[in-house]
């Protein structure tokens, strides 16, 4: 089944039948946030929001993971059970899904495989949720996404008032849609409905810039005098890399109790001035400028150069979440 | 699936203190399961993370030759947290290792060359692992002229100075030995290393130039070479940068769009002039 219909009343039935094929991980609401976490049961599941807090990221990549953990006497190394379980994650806007596919560049290259990253990955099926509510900070048709992109997904929801359109995207799932309890044939009435909200939304977010524009001029723009003021006003508090779906960069820490402990890695940032210093005491990023320079290079031209898309999905997060207003945006359109 | 994050323990076999100052030792590693040192296939100038479950994981040029044995030798200066930690070992100690990584010295692309190497300080390591291995009696008459140039501060920061000396006396090698400052038992040469590269004028006549140093020894050595005649894409540099995975993830160690870890660290200067100065 390539498309079909879910009556709201029966997403509860959807969810726990995904349930019983393995773990579901899903926007649930916890305080004022939207967070996705493992569903306890099919009633946290939370499909009305604008945009999660954080994006799924952590799920294939957390914030803190452990490598192994370790006996210093004689180096005893001991692997951790790595995840191999089905799961599904379900919810994820289009902007949220590209990313997990520019996340797979780095953890999937072709010569080192990131083993905890691809286990998690190859086991879960990915169900997005179409964009019908933009927000102001959203700038996705600049990056080459839009409200309906299925890129990333497995299959795609797409919220018609009472009921959601099911478009199955991949093999995977095709065969997912064909063993879900409660879906019926779209109609076609529907299916125009759909098509319309779909350029309605579209018209919502007008591109800010562009993107291919942009990754080209800065190529040649690493001495740019822009580069002096526009990072000015950043505390370097690093919120937009943590909050960033495709920030990969992390750290190896070795976390020790006594004679034992665990090497983990965790999320870094290159916002902060020890991500590049030397032992030597050598920094070849030494202020906010070069950091700055860094983020917006690294995104824009480098990752563009090496994966030939930029690392950038426009889900607006690190203007939503900067304490001093830095809004992306204005800093690329510097380059247009 | 491999997994390339952990690490394979090793056994430190000897320890040997470099420098007069004791702050750079030479660590001698064996690994304990045969697969492992079977799978730890390298070539000169690549590196290694040295692993210490507790202190953490830092990469090290690797300073011994494939041509030498089983044994991969290291050499460090005392330093950070890992390093420490590392110098306050013993024989025995038993300690992790992964790698190796990087694309080291084109090995290929130095067949039928004249070869001139230049090392100022410590940077000498992965050097002498090209030294070494030029010199193996299988290969050496693979290669033309060898000619070394190297140095330290003083003559008690000279690393592996014996092993230099005895390569002094090579009649298929020139190697000329200077120290920035000598003292009452230096009978050497005095001197920084480029104006000794421009006194030795080694020929850019099919030769590559292997250029690993403090900063600002490979700033002065690079126009002499240009003077000699030496072509940018024949002037090679490794780069040393903060790393964390050591294969192109992590994300600290870029230069523009290339990752010292997985492109380098070894870099044409052609190459670098490309890249943005930023290290």
């Amino acid at each position: 089944m390539d498309t079909g219909i879910i009556k709201k009343e029966n997403i509860k039935g959807v969810i726990e039948s995904l349930m019983q094929m393995g773990k579901v991980v899903a926007p649930t609401r916890q305080d004022d946030m939207t967070v996705f976490s493992a569903l306890p049961s099919s009633e946290a599941l939370d499909l009305n929001y604008t945009n999660s807090k954080l994006s799924p990221k952590d799920y294939f990549f957390p914030q803190t993971e452990v490598l192994f953990c370790y006996e210093k006497e004689n180096n005893q190394i001991h692997p951790p059970l790595i995840e191999d379980k089905p799961a599904c994650l379900v919810g994820v806007r289009p902007c949220d899904a590209k990313a997990i596919t520019l996340l797979d560049c780095i953890f999937n290259d072709p010569q080192y495989k990131d083993v905890y990253y691809l286990n998690k990955r190859k086991n879960t099926v990915v169900i997005g949720l179409a964009c019908t509510n933009p927000q102001s900070t959203c700038f996705c048709t600049s990056t080459g996404g839009g409200p309906l992109d299925t890129t990333g997904m497995d299959m795609l929801w797409q919220d018609l008032g009472d009921r959601y359109l099911i478009k199955a995207v991949t093999p995977q799932g095709k065969e997912l849609a064909s063993k879900l309890f409660g879906i019926d044939k779209a109609p076609e009435k529907d299916l125009s409905y759909a098509k319309k909200q779909g350029e309605k939304v579209l018209s919502m977010i007008p591109p800010a810039f562009e993107a291919e524009k942009i990754s080209e001029k800065l190529r040649s723009s690493f001495e740019d005098s822009v580069w002096e003021t526009i990072h000015e006003k950043c505390l370097g508090c690093a919120a937009c890399t943590f909050v960033c779906p495709t920030c990969h960069c992390f750290d190896i820490q070795d976390e020790n109790s006594r004679d034992r402990g665990r090497r983990v890695k965790l999320w870094d940032s290159c916002m902060f001035p020890l991500f590049t210093l030397h032992t030597s005491g050598h920094n070849p990023r030494l202020s906010g400028k070069e950091r700055m320079r860094q983020r917006i290079m690294h995104k824009f031209n480098y990752f563009k150069v090496n994966n030939g898309h930029v690392a950038c999905v426009g889900c607006g997060r690190c203007i939503r979440e900067c304490p001093v207003n830095m809004d992306i945006r204005q800093i690329v359109s510097a380059f247009s | 699936m491999e997994n390339p994050y952990l690490p394979k323990n090793v056994k430190i076999e000897k320890i040997i203190d470099e420098t007069a100052g004791k702050d750079i030792k030479s660590f001698v590693l064996s690994f304990l399961n045969p697969q492992d040192c079977e799978a730890f296939s390298y070539h000169p100038g690549q590196f290694a993370e040295i692993s210490i479950a507790g202190a953490g994981e830092i990469p090290i040029g690797i300073a011994s030759s494939p041509s030498e044995g089983v044994e991969v030798k290291f050499t460090v200066k005392k330093m950070g947290v890992v390093t420490k930690d590392l110098h306050n070992s013993s024989a025995g100690r038993i300690i992790g290792l992964r790698g190796p990584y990087g694309n080291g010295f084109p090995m290929e692309e130095l067949k039928g060359k004249n070869i001139v190497i230049v090392g100022g300080g410590f940077a000498f390591t992965t050097l002498r692992s090209l030294a070494v291995y030029l010199m193996d009696d299988s290969r050496r008459k693979d290669y033309g002229d060898i000619t070394i140039i190297c140095g330290a501060r003083t003559p008690g920061d000279l690393i592996y100075r014996q092993e230099v000396e005895t390569w002094a006396s090579q009649p298929d090698l020139k190697v000329q030995v200077t120290v920035d400052k000598g003292n009452a038992d230096w009978s050497g040469r005095e001197g920084f290393i480029p104006p000794v590269v421009k006194e030795v004028a080694p020929s850019a006549d099919n030769a590559i130039a292997l250029v690993c140093g403090p900063p600002i020894m490979i700033k002065l050595t690079i126009p002499i070479l240009f003077d000699l005649g030496f072509a940018p894409n024949k002037i090679l540099n490794s780069l040393e940068m903060r790393m964390k995975c050591g294969f192109g993830k992590c994300g600290r160690c870029n230069i523009g769009n290339k990752y010292v870890c997985k492109d380098g660290p070894v870099f044409t200067f052609e190459e670098l002039q490309k890249l943005p100065q930023e290290y």
